[in-house]
């Protein structure tokens, strides 16, 4: 009969509407959750390639300068990627206390950017007492320490 | 099952493996990127490990133009990586001094350093106004030695 074509009709055209939301949320979904993956595998892959490694001489002078006040760090990027030298981009922490970006400054020493190689010199506004203290640099996941006595 | 179930069936199936032919690819590619990041991290260990650097002598020859003074460092590669000599850094008294010229075996054009040859590096001596006490020699790779003869 016409009307029992008609609503058969209609229950086929709610089906196919369903399913098609059905598979339109989850394409989208999946299409997020790649691009995400991607990022990540990309994000993971720069962290196990960062090393760095602190190389002053804790014994020496050159570490605390009790004049000025200011904790000097000699970090050589030991690893395969290129690093930016902006204070900005990795955390400082001194004796386990976050030290913000606007008190420390970083120069290489021997190359315009911190390839794998060069030596980043990160100066620190800090004065401490005397005793043994101990200076932590974080880039990209990778930790630097440094242990020292003033 | 009814028409409508069996289209709507098909619908979905089709999305599940629009899916899936969206994520493999990058599931792929990450696991890809993953695992050179990691072979890399254990090469580097493993160089890390073959490095063995001595540093045998360091002469320095005070002038009474202090400007003129020269401070001359010589590294045996012990190990058995091969080195960059640009990325070998030396520290003088904990400070970060600038290399004028290098020599590998007496070649001063060789950027390479491999195991059993020597490295004889000249240093700027326009900061030094006296005997240093400490030379510190580090390897591209985070590995050092010292010496307090100089």
């Amino acid at each position: 009969m016409a009307s029992v074509s008609v609503s058969h009709l209609v229950l086929f055209i709610a089906a196919l509407l369903v399913a098609v939301s059905v598979t339109g949320a989850m394409t989208g979904s999946v299409a997020d959750i790649s691009e995400s993956l991607e990022e990540q595998s990309l994000d993971t892959s720069q962290r196990i390639d960062t090393d760095v490694t602190v190389i002053s001489d804790p014994g020496s002078d050159a570490v605390y300068d009790d004049g000025n006040g200011t904790v000097t760090v000699l970090v050589k990027n030991t690893g395969r990627n290129t690093l930016s030298a902006d204070p900005e981009r990795y955390d400082v922490l001194l004796d386990g206390r976050y030290v913000p970006a606007n008190r420390t400054s970083a120069t290489v020493l021997d190359g315009e950017r911190w390839e794998p190689g060069n030596v980043l010199r990160l100066e620190i506004d800090a004065s401490l007492a005397s005793g043994e203290h101990r200076a932590v640099v974080i880039v990209n996941g990778d930790e630097a320490t440094l242990r020292f006595a003033t | 099952m009814g028409f409508s179930t069996s289209a709507a069936a098909a619908v979905v199936f089709l999305g599940a493996l629009l899916c899936a032919s969206t994520l493999y690819p990058v599931y792929d590619t990450s696991t890809e990127r993953f695992a050179a990041a990691e072979d890399a991290n254990e090469e580097r260990a493993l160089e890390r490990q073959n490095t063995d650097l001595t540093l045998v002598d360091a002469t320095y020859t005070p002038e009474t133009n202090v400007s003129a003074a020269s401070l001359r460092v010589t590294v045996v590669n012990e190990g058995t990586t091969t080195l960059s000599v640009d990325g070998t850094s030396l520290l003088v008294d904990g400070e970060y001094v600038r290399v004028e010229s290098t020599t590998v075996d007496g070649d001063g054009a060789r950027t390479t350093w491999a195991g059993g040859e020597r490295l004889v590096v000249t240093l700027d001596t326009a900061a030094l106004d006296e005997r240093p006490d400490r030379i510190v020699v580090v390897a591209e790779n985070g590995v050092t030695d010292a010496t307090e003869e100089v």
